[in-house]
């Protein structure tokens, strides 16, 4: 009778033996913070997870992080069509006046930097200016551009068949286009324009004038 | 004093025994103080609005920057659907449209055409967590599904189970990888990358409670949709002028 008590009591001590075992080897394997959380279908996970997510340093920093410093583009973008464009958008991720990689930000200032938003698309939005490439826009415009303003790089006095693909002669839409406010040149190019007119004007009015004036 | 072994594996058993239940009784309490504290409210909400996308990708490109997501993967891309007049319904994301869209040739009379910018819903009842063998996925305290890289151990039973495809396999730390509506910004009281460069206003994240952000009032009252409603994940994105042929 005793020897069978002992066998009993030795299968029992082999049990709690492995119990043991088990917790012991589980505390070590198993995460210090892990458990449940808030519940047991979605919560059971390492709190520890959750800090070490948030450390991730942020990149982007928003509008509002510029425009303390950069008053003076602030105040432009504001007025024009492009205000609520966020900045990093077409100047890259800045914090203090340095990107990512620790440089001055460069903006990216070419024709297909803008063709992301302005390129005519099928299913964008009618609201959205829309360019395609070499419309009659460019064909117009860059001309009209070039008789108003004499700001265009390139030689615009050829005609538009002459100098074939025009924006990979350099030509770019930040010509005439300040990317803060997109109409604030034009302004002043329809301006020019119009005390050119006049002038003109006034020189024809004056030859007739003088013409008249002649015996 | 001789010890016999006997006595030795004796006393050692003992003292293994006796430690180990004295482990498991100081760690029980602390565990279950754990689970008592906190629970997971869903305090955010997105809002996507496809009348305003135009498809330009900065978003895309912004997640990548900020989340170092591998090329080739995208935690965030844009759809470009194209629906003609006999039917036919058309559906392009070349390289998530991060680098926006080439204009094409329609292949016919085109009827409708927009943009659906896609991301991870957030889900209130989310797939990925409940079949998650390790724990690795999981809702936070402010409702966002995340995950452990750490405790991940790459099985992709949540790739699979994800309704809306947002979860892919990261090449470079072999885990599952997916958008965390920028867990990181957020609780810094920024908002997520891709709405931070939204030139358009497509993309709007705030609290639900928040009287000062207009997402919260917006779900509660404008006309919006989820994606696949009749899974029961409850997602926490909301569409604005979703078409029916968006999947």
């Amino acid at each position: 009778m005793l020897n069978q008590i002992s066998h009993i009591l030795k299968a029992i001590g082999l049990l709690l033996l492995g119990a043991v075992g088990f917790f012991i080897l589980r505390s070590f394997i198993v995460p210090d913070s892990f458990g449940v959380q808030h519940s047991y279908i979605y919560g059971y996970y390492r709190e520890a997870s959750d800090g070490e997510l948030a450390a991730q340093p942020t990149i982007y920093q928003g509008s509002e992080a510029c425009l303390g410093c950069h008053a003076v583009a602030a105040a432009t973008w504001k007025e024009g069509k492009h205000a609520g464009v966020p900045c990093e958008s077409c100047h890259g991720t800045c914090r203090a006046g340095r990107n990512e990689a620790g440089q001055k930000p460069v903006s990216d200032s070419s024709v297909a930097a803008c063709m992301k938003c302005h390129a005519a698309l099928r299913g964008r939005p009618v609201g959205i200016h829309q360019v395609a490439a070499l419309d009659p826009h460019v064909q117009e415009k860059v001309k009209w551009g070039c008789q108003v303003g004499s700001l265009v790089a390139v030689d615009n006095r050829k005609s538009v068949k002459e100098k074939g693909d025009i924006f990979a002669q350099g030509l770019r839409c930040v010509l005439c286009h300040d990317a803060h406010h997109p109409l604030l040149r034009l302004k002043e190019f329809a301006m020019q324009k119009a005390e050119r007119e006049r002038l003109q004007r006034q020189g024809t009015d004056n030859a007739t004038l003088s013409n008249g004036e002649k015996p | 004093m001789k010890t016999s072994r006997r006595d030795f594996l004796k006393q050692a058993g003992w003292t293994i025994l006796g430690s180990g239940l004295l482990g498991t009784v100081v760690q029980l309490p602390v565990r279950s103080a754990r689970a008592a504290s906190g629970s997971s409210e869903h305090l955010y909400g997105y809002i996507v609005d496809t009348t305003k996308c135009i498809g330009c990708g900065l978003c895309a490109g912004a997640c990548r920057k900020e989340n170092r997501v591998p090329e080739e993967c995208y935690r965030t891309w844009i759809e470009h659907y194209t629906i003609y007049l006999d039917g036919q319904v058309e559906v392009e994301s070349p390289q998530g449209g991060e680098n926006s869209f080439a204009p094409t040739e329609a292949k016919g009379k085109v009827d409708r055409s927009f943009f659906v910018p896609k991301l991870c819903n957030h889900c209130k009842e989310p797939n990925c967590v409940q079949v998650c063998p390790v724990g690795a996925t999981y809702v936070s305290r402010e409702g966002m599904v995340l995950v452990d890289q750490k405790q991940c151990v790459g099985c992709a039973y949540c790739i699979q189970a994800c309704p809306y495809s947002a979860r892919f396999m990261n090449p470079v730390l072999h885990v599952a990888d997916k958008c965390t509506w920028c867990y990181h910004r957020v609780l810094k009281g920024l908002k997520p990358a891709c709405v931070t460069v939204c030139p358009v206003g497509a993309r709007q994240f705030g609290r639900l409670d928040d009287p000062g952000s207009p997402v919260g009032r917006l779900i509660k009252e404008a006309r919006l949709q989820v994606l696949k409603p009749e899974m029961g994940n409850e997602p926490m994105v909301f569409y604005n002028g979703l078409d029916k042929e968006v999947r």
